[in-house]
């Protein structure tokens, strides 16, 4: 019969090893020899006792388990709780819409209120206009959305349906320098008739 | 020989901790006369909670078992007791991580498995100073034979404290902390089978230590 395995040899020490595997022992000197082993290897760990520590050590240990454990707590930062995956994740998502939303609404609004006179008060070019918006510098966001929209032609963006918000272009006009409204006119004047045909 | 297997097992010292897992949900303003008799599962939902008194009490029912398992490892007492506080305080902060797929107390070993594995070198073992041997008491009937036994004992700690790692784990685990091969399967992230072939070669090993002059 084929000798037991390690797994069995266990089984068997411990007095789990089915019968008729446990009755091979009897008959083989080799598997009994390493039974025998392993006996005397656990009767030896078996006999080493555990003292045991004096009653008042368990409170002691409560005692200091209490006092780690309120320490850490008070390290813990009350905002501690953003740093999870799970909460800082669609958080940091969310702080990048609202940032990108509030650039292109500031991007919209901040013409409306500089002074109607500043710019032409300072004779600013027409190629300077757009500096007299508070854009972010840095702001990856806006980067993004000013490289899109740099390749896009009016007809095209009025094709796919986007228009300025109403009075958008009054109040472009109304920062626009003497000079500039000039040169407005002249290409209106130009464009207008084409338009027409 | 069933009997002398039976009489080795009856020597090994018993865990007196109470395990109890899963039940019904406390409610939420349960009071600490409430948590007394609560069960694991409760005690770590109102720990997750934020109840102080709920986590004190898992550490007042799992700390003699924690400690233990700590000293088999260390042999020494100061370090056994900065090592179980350690488990203690990894089990806080992993509390709410706790799912209840194995017990707590199967959760706690293997925290305390862990820590020990980690911070104890087998040179510290060897080299620590074994607490028991200091006790041998003189007004026994046979001193001498009382000298030799505690010999063999401080032998034995040697010898366990060069397995590696896993038989020694294995070997605490089975031995004095008396888990089922299968738990101890759980703790370790192992099978059945290769827990119970390591604690094979960790008696082999053991066996072969001692013969050693």
């Amino acid at each position: 019969m084929k000798h037991l395995t390690q797994v069995e040899l266990v089984d068997f020490v411990e007095g789990a090893l089915p019968a008729e595997r446990a009755d091979h022992v009897e008959a083989c000197d080799e598997c009994r020899r390493q039974a025998d082993d392993l006996r005397a290897a656990l009767s030896a760990a078996v006999d080493v006792e555990m003292p045991e520590p004096s009653p008042l050590f368990w409170n002691h240990f409560s005692a200091r388990v209490r006092e780690a454990v309120a320490a850490e707590s008070d390290r813990r930062s009350p905002w501690s709780w953003l740093w999870r995956p799970a909460v800082g994740l669609p958080l940091a998502a969310a702080l990048v819409v609202l940032t990108v939303a509030a650039v292109v609404w500031r991007g919209g609004r901040a013409p409306a209120q500089e002074p109607a006179g500043a710019s032409a008060a300072a004779g600013t070019p027409v190629s300077d206009v757009t500096e007299e918006v508070a854009l972010p510098s840095g702001d990856e966001s806006w980067d993004l959305v000013a490289q899109m929209a740099a390749a896009l032609e009016w007809e095209d963006a009025e094709a796919a349906g986007f228009s300025a918000n109403p009075g958008s272009a009054d109040r472009a006009v109304l920062l626009l320098t003497a000079e500039e409204r000039a040169e407005l006119a002249r290409l209106l004047s130009v464009e207008a008739p084409r338009r027409q045909m | 020989m069933s009997s002398r297997v039976t009489q080795v097992w009856t020597g090994a010292v018993r865990p007196e901790w109470k395990v109890t897992v899963a039940g019904a949900a406390a409610p939420d303003d349960a009071s600490s006369t409430d948590l007394q008799g609560a069960e694991d599962s409760t005690l770590v939902r109102a720990a997750v909670r934020g109840s102080r008194e709920a986590f004190d009490l898992i550490v007042e029912r799992h700390r003699r078992a924690v400690y233990q398992l700590c000293y088999r490892y260390v042999a020494h007492h100061e370090d056994a007791s900065d090592l179980a506080q350690e488990v203690f305080l990894r089990a806080f902060r992993g509390l709410a991580r706790f799912k209840g797929e194995a017990s707590l107390r199967t959760w706690l070993y293997r925290i305390a498995v862990n820590v020990c594995l980690n911070r104890v070198t087998a040179k510290a073992l060897a080299t620590e100073p074994i607490e028991e041997s200091r006790h041998v008491d003189p007004r026994a009937s046979d001193p001498a034979a009382a000298v030799l036994r505690e010999e063999m004992r401080r032998r034995v700690r040697g010898a366990i404290a060069r397995l590696p790692k896993r038989q020694r784990a294995v070997l605490l685990l089975r031995v004095y902390q008396e888990l089922p091969h299968q738990e101890i399967a759980g703790i370790l992230g192992s099978s059945t089978g290769a827990v119970k072939a390591n604690f094979f070669h960790a008696l082999g090993n053991l066996k072969k230590l001692l013969q050693e002059p």
